[in-house]
This record gives C-alpha cells, sequence and structure tokens, in this order.
C-alpha cells in the first residue's frame, strides 16, 4: 500500500514540476516534499519543527518523532486518501491546521489516521476533511484541543465523524471543539475511554457509541445536534457534568440509551431537547443530580426498560413528564425515601422532612394517551386535553400505571454551579430593568387606549 | 367604503368607551405580560428557546379568551337595541355595508383592547430576545386575531340568525363550549378508536373543522416548531407536504373559515326582517 | 310618494298584513290607525325597507324599494317607535354620525343640533339624557335629512305631555314645509288633528281609506270619530 502510494506521488510530483517550470520559477512547490522528506531522513525520537506556511501532500509518520508548528503551518493533503497517518507510537502532533483530505466514505478518508499507540494530537486545527481524527486499533492516545471542522456543504449523512474510534482502548479525548461532521464522536469497541470537556455542536449525533464499556465522561457539552448523545450496547459508562441542549428534530432527544446497562449520569444538564432521556432496553442505569428541563418530553421509555434508578433529578418546566411506550416500567422514582424535585407536584410537606408526603403521579391521563397515540399529541394544550386530564385526577376510575414518585423533592437540587460552568445564568440586572420596561410600556398602552376612547368620534373643527 | 369605515368608527367608539372593554382590556394586559414576563426572565437562564409552558399558558388563555370575547362583543353588537338597529338600517345605506362596517369596527376593537396586553409584551420580547423571537411572537398575534375575526363573524352570523338576544347568547356560548372543548374529544376519542392510516387521515382533516384547533397548532408550529408535536408533527408536515405548505393551507383554511360565514350571514342579512 | 300596492307580510301561518294597497300623496299627512297588533308596524317597516315583504311591492318615489332600497331610502327619513341611541355617545357625535350617512356636512349636523337645543347637553353622553331629550335628539336626526319623506312610527307613545305636544308642532311645522309624512297611531285624538288621511288596519287588513273629512261628513249625523273606530274595529 505505502509503495502504492509512493508511486502515486511520484506520478503528482512530475506533474507539479512540469507546471512550475512552465508558470514561473519563482513558485516553489517542491514545499511538498520537504516535509515528508524532512521526516524520512529524520533519526527515531527527533524533533520537527516546521515553519509557517503551506505544505501540499499527504505525509506519513512512520517513526516516532515530535512534529511541532510554533506558526500554525497549513498542510493541505492531497485530496486523496488521509492527510496524515500516524504509523508508529508515541508520536506527537501539534500546532497544525490541516485540510484537504481524500472524499471517500468508504475508504474512511481522514484529517489525522492514527494506528499506533500513546501518540499525542494536540492544539491542532482540521477542516475540509471527511473524517477528523480516526484512532484505529490504537490505545493510550491523548486528542487534545483540537478543533474539527466538517465539510458543511455535504449532506449529514455524506460526511465522516469528527473523531472515530475504532477498536481502540484507554485513549483520552480533552478540550476538542467539532462541528458540521456526521457524528462528533462515534465511538464503536472502545474501552476505558475519557472524554472531558469536549464541546460538539451542529452535528447529526454529538456522541455515538456502540459497543464500548467503562467509560467516563466529563463536562463535554452537545448542543444544536441532532441528537445530543446516543449510547448503545455499553455497560458501566459514567456520565458527569454534561449538557445536553437544544438537540431538536421530530426524533430527537438529549441521551438515547439502548441496551446499556449499570451506567451511571450524575449532574448533567439536559436541557431544551425534544425528548430529554429515552431509553430502550436499559436496565439497573442510575440518575442522580441531573436538570431535566425544557424538553418536550422529559423521559421516553420502553416498557423494556427496567430497574433504572432516579433520585434527586429536577424535572422543571418539561412539556410532558412521560411518555412510557407499552404499559408501565419498573423504574425507581426514589432511593432510600428521597424522590426527585417535579415543578407539577402540587403536595405539601407538613413534617417538614423536605419530601412530599403525598406521592407524584408522573403521568396523566393525556401523557399517557399520547404515548401510547402519538397522534393525539396534536392536541398537547388544548382545553380538551387539560380537562381529560383534570377530571381524570378527579374521578381516578381508570388506573393508568404505577409510575409513582413517592417521595417528591420539595425543593429543587441546585444546578446552579454546573450552569455557571457552561455559561447560562443570566445576569440578574435585567430583571429590574424589564419590570420597569413593562410596567411603562403597561401605563403607555392603557394611556393610548383611555385618550382614544374618549376622543370624540368626530373632531370637532366648529364647535 | 367611506359609509363602512364611517360604522366601523362609530362600532369601535361605542365599544372602546364602555367599561367592560377597559376592564378586559386592562386584565388582558395585565396577564399577558405577566405571562411573557414570566416565560422570559424568571427561568434564569439564558441560551434556551423562549418556548416552554409559559407560552403554553399565553396560547391557551387567549385561545379561552379571545374567541369568548368575539363571540360575546359580535352578538352584543349585532342584537343591540331595536331602535338604534332601526334607525341605522333606515339610512340610505346598504345592509352590506353595515354588516362590513360593523365587523370591522369590532375587529379594530378587540384589536386595540388586545395591543395593551400584546403590545407592551412585544416591547419586552423585542427588548429581551433576538429577531426570530421578534418575528415569532408577530405572526402568533397575527394568528390570534386571525381567530378573533373568525369567532367575530360566527357572532354577527348566529345574532343574524337567531335575532333574539337571549337566544343569540345561548347559541354562541354552546359554539365555545363546541369548538373548544367537545370537539377535540371528540377527536381525541376517534383518534383512540381508528388505527393506522385511517387514523392519520381523520386527525388531519379534522383539524380544518376547528378554527381553535388550527390556531392552537399553528401558533405551537410558529412559537416552538413542528418537532413540539413529535412524530405527530412530523407526519402532519409529511401530509401536508412540507412546512411551507402547512402554513399556507392553515392561512388558507383560515380564509375560508371567515368568509363563507361571513358570505352567509350577508345573504341571511338581506332577507332578515330588522 | 308612496305606493304600497298588494302588501302581504306572513310569519309561518300567520299573515301579519295581509294585501295591503295605499299610496301617500305629495305633501299630505297619512296616518295609519289601527289597535296594536294591527300590522301598523309591519307596514311602515316594510315601506322603510327594514321588513322584507312576502309579497307586494313599495315604490318610494317611483324607486322600488325592494330592488334598490339605497336609493329608495334617500328619499325618507324614519323615527323609529322606540328611538334609542347608544349610551357612550355623545349627541353631536350621533348627529355627525347619521350626517355622514346621508353625505351631510358636519356644518350642517351642528346647525341641527344648535336648532334642537339641547343648552349645553349637546356633547354629553346619551345616559346624562331624560327621555324626553332624546326624543328631540331623534326628531332632530330626522329633521336634518331634509328629506322630501317623513315616516314616524307611532311617535308619540310613551311621551310625556310635553313631548306629545312638540311632536305634534313637529309634524305641523314639516307639513308646512311641503313634506311627505307618514305616521302610525292608535290614538284617535292626534290622527284627527294632524291627519289629512287615514287608512285604518285591523288584524293586517285595510278596512278603511278615507280622508278625515269624507269620515268625519258620512257619520256625522249619530257618530263620532271614536265611536266609528270602535264599531269597526269591533265588527271584524
Amino acid at each position: 500500500m505505502i509503495f502504492e502510494e509512493v508511486k502515486y506521488r511520484y506520478k503528482y510530483c512530475l506533474w507539479i514540476v512540469l507546471f512550475g517550470f512552465i508558470l514561473s520559477n519563482k513558485i516553489s512547490f517542491a514545499e511538498e516534499n520537504i516535509l515528508q522528506t524532512r521526516i524520512n531522513s529524520s533519526n527515531i525520537g527527533d524533533t520537527i519543527r516546521v515553519k509557517g506556511g503551506l505544505y501540499i501532500g499527504n505525509l506519513i509518520v512512520n517513526k516516532r518523532l515530535v512534529l511541532i508548528s510554533d506558526e500554525n503551518a497549513v498542510i493541505r493533503g492531497s485530496g486523496s486518501e488521509s492527510i496524515i497517518t500516524i504509523l508508529a507510537d508515541s508520536c506527537v502532533l501539534q500546532g497544525f491546521q490541516i485540510e484537504h483530505s481524500g472524499r471517500m466514505l468508504v475508504n474512511e478518508d481522514a484529517g489525522i489516521l492514527i494506528k499506533s499507540s500513546f501518540n499525542k494530537i494536540i492544539n491542532n486545527e482540521l477542516h475540509d476533511i471527511l473524517f477528523g481524527i480516526y484512532l484505529l486499533h490504537s490505545q493510550h492516545n491523548l486528542i487534545e484541543n483540537n478543533k474539527i471542522i466538517g465539510r458543511r456543504f455535504l449532506d449529514v449523512g455524506q460526511r465522516g465523524s469528527g473523531i472515530h474510534l475504532w477498536n481502540s482502548h484507554w485513549n483520552t479525548i480533552s478540550q476538542n471543539e467539532i462541528t458540521d461532521t456526521r457524528d462528533g464522536m462515534y465511538i464503536q469497541n472502545a474501552n476505558n475511554t475519557t472524554i472531558t470537556f469536549n464541546r460538539v455542536y451542529k452535528v447529526r449525533y454529538g456522541l455515538h457509541y456502540m459497543y464500548a464499556d467503562s467509560n467516563y465522561f466529563y463536562g463535554n457539552s452537545f448542543t444544536d445536534n441532532m441528537a445530543g448523545a446516543a449510547i448503545m450496547y455499553a455497560r458501566n459508562i459514567t456520565f458527569r457534568k454534561n449538557i445536553f441542549l437544544r438537540n431538536r428534530s421530530f426524533s430527537s432527544f438529549g441521551v438515547l440509551i439502548q441496551d446499556c446497562h449499570n451506567s451511571t449520569a450524575d449532574s448533567n444538564l439536559i436541557i431544551d431537547n425534544r425528548i430529554g432521556i429515552f431509553f430502550e432496553a436499559s436496565t439497573n442505569n442510575f440518575f442522580k443530580h441531573n436538570l431535566i428541563m425544557k424538553n418536550d418530553a422529559a423521559i421516553q421509555i420502553f416498557q423494556n426498560s427496567i430497574n433504572n434508578t432516579f433520585t434527586e433529578n429536577n424535572f422543571i418546566d418539561n412539556l410532558s413528564p412521560i411518555q412510557i411506550i407499552g404499559k408501565t416500567t419498573s423504574s425507581n422514582w426514589n432511593l432510600k425515601n428521597v424522590g426527585n424535585y417535579w415543578d407539577d407536584y402540587g403536595g405539601y410537606d407538613l413534617d417538614l422532612n423536605g419530601t412530599g408526603d403525598v406521592g407524584f403521579k408522573i403521568q396523566n391521563v393525556f401523557d399517557y394517551l399520547e404515548s401510547n397515540y402519538p397522534l393525539t399529541r396534536l392536541y398537547l394544550y388544548s382545553p380538551a386535553a387539560q380537562a381529560l386530564s383534570i377530571s381524570a385526577s378527579i374521578f381516578p376510575v381508570i388506573e393508568i400505571n404505577k409510575e409513582f414518585d413517592n417521595y417528591p423533592l420539595m425543593q429543587p437540587i441546585s444546578t446552579r454551579s454546573i450552569a455557571e460552568y457552561f455559561n447560562l445564568i443570566k445576569s440578574p440586572k435585567n430583571n429590574l430593568s424589564s419590570l420597569l420596561i413593562i410596567f411603562f410600556s403597561y401605563i403607555f398602552f392603557i394611556t393610548i387606549y383611555i385618550k382614544v376612547s374618549r376622543k370624540n368620534l368626530f373632531p370637532t373643527s366648529s364647535g | 367604503m367611506k359609509i363602512i369605515f364611517e360604522i366601523a368608527k362609530q362600532e369601535f367608539v361605542i365599544n372602546t368607551r364602555n367599561k367592560w372593554t377597559l376592564i378586559f382590556t386592562i386584565i388582558f394586559g395585565i396577564l399577558v405580560l405577566g405571562i411573557s414576563y414570566s416565560g422570559l426572565l424568571a427561568e434564569g437562564f439564558s441560551g434556551i428557546q423562549n418556548f416552554s409552558r409559559t407560552s403554553a399558558s399565553l396560547l391557551n388563555l387567549t385561545l379561552y379568551i379571545i374567541p369568548l370575547i368575539a363571540l360575546v362583543m359580535g352578538t352584543l353588537s349585532f342584537t343591540s337595541d331595536k331602535g338604534s338597529m332601526e334607525l341605522l338600517f333606515s339610512q340610505p345605506i346598504s345592509r352590506k355595508q353595515i354588516l362590513f362596517g360593523k365587523l370591522l369596527g369590532l375587529f379594530a376593537t378587540i384589536f386595540f383592547s388586545t395591543a395593551v396586553g400584546f403590545g407592551s409584551s412585544a416591547i419586552l420580547i423585542a427588548l429581551e430576545t433576538d429577531f426570530s423571537g421578534f418575528a415569532k411572537y408577530i405572526s402568533f398575534v397575527f394568528l390570534i386575531l386571525l381567530l378573533s375575526i373568525i369567532f367575530l363573524i360566527l357572532a354577527a352570523f348566529v345574532a343574524i340568525v337567531s335575532f333574539r338576544k337571549l337566544k343569540a347568547f345561548g347559541t354562541v356560548l354552546f359554539i365555545w363550549f363546541f369548538f373548544e372543548l367537545f370537539y377535540d374529544i371528540l377527536v381525541i376519542g376517534g383518534t383512540v378508536l381508528l388505527k393506522g392510516q385511517t387514523a392519520n387521515t381523520f386527525v388531519f382533516i379534522s383539524l380544518f373543522g376547528n378554527p381553535v384547533d388550527l390556531v392552537r397548532v399553528g401558533s405551537l408550529i410558529v412559537l416552538d416548531n413542528p418537532t413540539i408535536f413529535g412524530a405527530a408533527g412530523a407526519q402532519l408536515l409529511r401530509f401536508f407536504g412540507g412546512e411551507f405548505f402547512s402554513f399556507v393551507i392553515l392561512i388558507f383554511t383560515l380564509s375560508v373559515w371567515c368568509l363563507i360565514p361571513l358570505f352567509i350571514a350577508s345573504k341571511k342579512l338581506a332577507k332578515q326582517d330588522i | 310618494m308612496i305606493e304600497v300596492k298588494n302588501l302581504t307580510k306572513q310569519y309561518g301561518k300567520f299573515f301579519a298584513v295581509k294585501n295591503i294597497s295605499f299610496t301617500v300623496n305629495e305633501g299630505e299627512v297619512f296616518a295609519l290607525l289601527g289597535p296594536n297588533g294591527s300590522g301598523k308596524t309591519t307596514t311602515i317597516k316594510s315601506i322603510v325597507g327594514l321588513n322584507i315583504p312576502t309579497s307586494g311591492k313599495i315604490l318610494i318615489n317611483g324607486v322600488d324599494i325592494s330592488s334598490d332600497s339605497t336609493e329608495a331610502k334617500k328619499y325618507l327619513s324614519y323615527l323609529p317607535q322606540r328611538v334609542v341611541f347608544p349610551e357612550n355617545l355623545t349627541a353631536r357625535e350621533i348627529i355627525r354620525f347619521y350626517g355622514k350617512m346621508r353625505n351631510i356636512s358636519k356644518d350642517v349636523a351642528d346647525r341641527a343640533l344648535e336648532e334642537a337645543t339641547f343648552n349645553g347637553f349637546s356633547d354629553k353622553h346619551i345616559s346624562k339624557f331624560s327621555g324626553g331629550m332624546i326624543q328631540k335628539l331623534g326628531l332632530a336626526v330626522v329633521a336634518m335629512a331634509n328629506t322630501p319623506i317623513l315616516i314616524l312610527d307611532e311617535p308619540s307613545v310613551s311621551l310625556d305631555p310635553h313631548g306629545v305636544i312638540r311632536l305634534r308642532e313637529f309634524i305641523k311645522e314639516k307639513k308646512s314645509e311641503g313634506k311627505t309624512i307618514l305616521f302610525s297611531s292608535h290614538m284617535l285624538s292626534e290622527v284627527e288633528q294632524l291627519a289629512d288621511r287615514v287608512a285604518i288596519l285591523v288584524n293586517g287588513k285595510l278596512i278603511m281609506l278615507e280622508s278625515i273629512e269624507n269620515i268625519k261628513k258620512s257619520f256625522e249625523t249619530n257618530k263620532t270619530f271614536e265611536e266609528l273606530y270602535l264599531s269597526l274595529v269591533e265588527e271584524i
């Protein structure tokens, strides 16, 4: 394969040289060779410092090297296959701009293709690439602080992933920014990955996740994607302090959990998604201290999801609290007599122990109807829907299901520190000024109203 | 045209000077403002879409109140004292002019008295959100005003046909209950009973039978987006051929809801004894 | 000026007016006389274009009211039985409004208001008006129109004695101006004093149409007008 590549490169160079002669002696395309030549002529363990400028052509790093550009050198790929391929262990690639990869989805043409271990990919910016950083059978790599911008003009299905892990374990992905790719991070058969402080926006799935166990997510943000995170066929995943914001389309969700077991979600913000959390065939998962707010439906859960536990979560301002596909689930809505905060809960706490004295029935009749007959959701917030719910709560003739939180919290759990981290807190000064604006505009309009209504029907010009 | 305008002007002045209209204006204003204020600011989070249950409550409130007010105002105006009706109808003007003039005046009244709430909220929203939030709000108000026209015309129609004040009020109240509640319950029931494609067609077609539903669905789509209905929203858009076409169909149907009762009412009025 | 030909108005099976014909000539005062429910109001409303007749034809100054009501109504102004005005408008607003309906300028309307002498109430809301003042305003609206035909439906009903006198003066004055006047009444004295000709209606039928003099003459011997009327009404 390498032989083929060299042959191809040779042919390419010949053309370039010919053109160079014909056009001008000043434009030198010889740079293209320089970088690969420097790599080829360097010794194992050398550090190559690359000056700023444009370097054309794909690179193959086949020995342990440190490649650093303090001046953000541009490496422009040939437009076919991956731009930089790292074959040796313990390489460092830092400070480059990498652009113009191949466009073959089947060949998985990437900006950086890693087939070795213990490498560090730091502070690079990748754009005009199909896949961003591709890890193939590679362990213990560090991918940090890179910016990956996909090809926006392509259909989302025609793009590649931002960071793609396949059969790679013990990697760390941190502080990267990914946008305009198909999936932000695609992780398959990759255990013990640490994913922290990445920002993924405007992609299909922020995180797409298959057959990978014992991974740790912390401080990532997934915003404006078609879906936040899709976790499938996984065990022992830990999520902490991530945000899933504004992931909206017809069948979109903040977090999708399918066939996922024994995982923990703690202190995440799941806000303004079509469906906050989606569960299918997932068991023994544990949700604590999450803020689930302003989603069209907070939770959509299939009957086959068993023994998931929710405690000390805030459910605030969701249009529907829960949609159960099927009859009922065996979810635990409280743990050791501590439930969740539901803003719909209208009960009381006479013994002042912080939990309501009567249980909270999570689903009302209309929620039940719309989960089982999705078309009825068109009547969401219609007087008819409200009348149904009210009458069913006064005359509970039909037992819908047993989704009860017996220890609903009276006060929400504070999630302010996480919200502050993600810059979600509004400056408070707006409140007073808005109040004044409201007050004066109201008075203004009322005054106009009264003035106009008192005015003569026909203005008097002659007494 | 001039005559229509003069009648509208008189109708407008009569209604705006009415103390009940003033009370309605003040209360409606406070409610709308309160809702938009709490919806915009009370959450304490930024960068989040403004649609929420507060917007839903705003929608609900207006969907309850606006048709009711339009029906009551319309009925009162078209069954007003015989003496003044007779004097007006004996003037050398056509009955169509009177009908259009009164409707225009009534609409101006509703427009003007809801403007206190909608207008001051608009100022708030313009200051607190971006352009798209404001545009959404404006189109929402537009839909609500369209709904008020429909119910004014329905009230005029009922008042003309039933002629007696009490009968007209009874009918109008029934119309309100029917469109706000019974119709939807029937459709929800039908949806649960029917299956598959039949249920789809049933629901989507039945939307057209109720202007309140049309405006509710339209407003939710405008204020939020069709995703709020989940799978049903996707099916709805596919059924009507996309977002743009859905909106065109919505406006078209609402216009039909205006024009047909208006046409019948004007035909009826031409043959009615005053 | 007013031609009523075979006017019939039917409510279901009930005939409010059955096959009535009469003509009101230019410059005369014509009275429709009859007990309550005899069809006076129905007839007048049909003439004014408020009621749609079941059959028959009504011409106002030669114009058919059913085919061109807007044109026909230009020749007449009408005062309903009970005049009511919107309570929260002022007298000036009302008179100017009705002026606009007939293309009458503001100044003319204001002059009509002054002639009616409201003593400072011109710009007060109608809610502050007494019954007499409302009647005055009604007459002012009718007078302002300055149409060749005036039609008054039971104008003296529910008026105090001052009002009745004012009404009588009004009709006399308009007659002297050469207007054609049609009014209905169940009060014989009124009819006797004002009308040139009388049509007596009972149960929707026209039973007598004569000038006051003729009626008086033919029954001079033994009966007063009142006795005649009562006997006629009882006969039917």
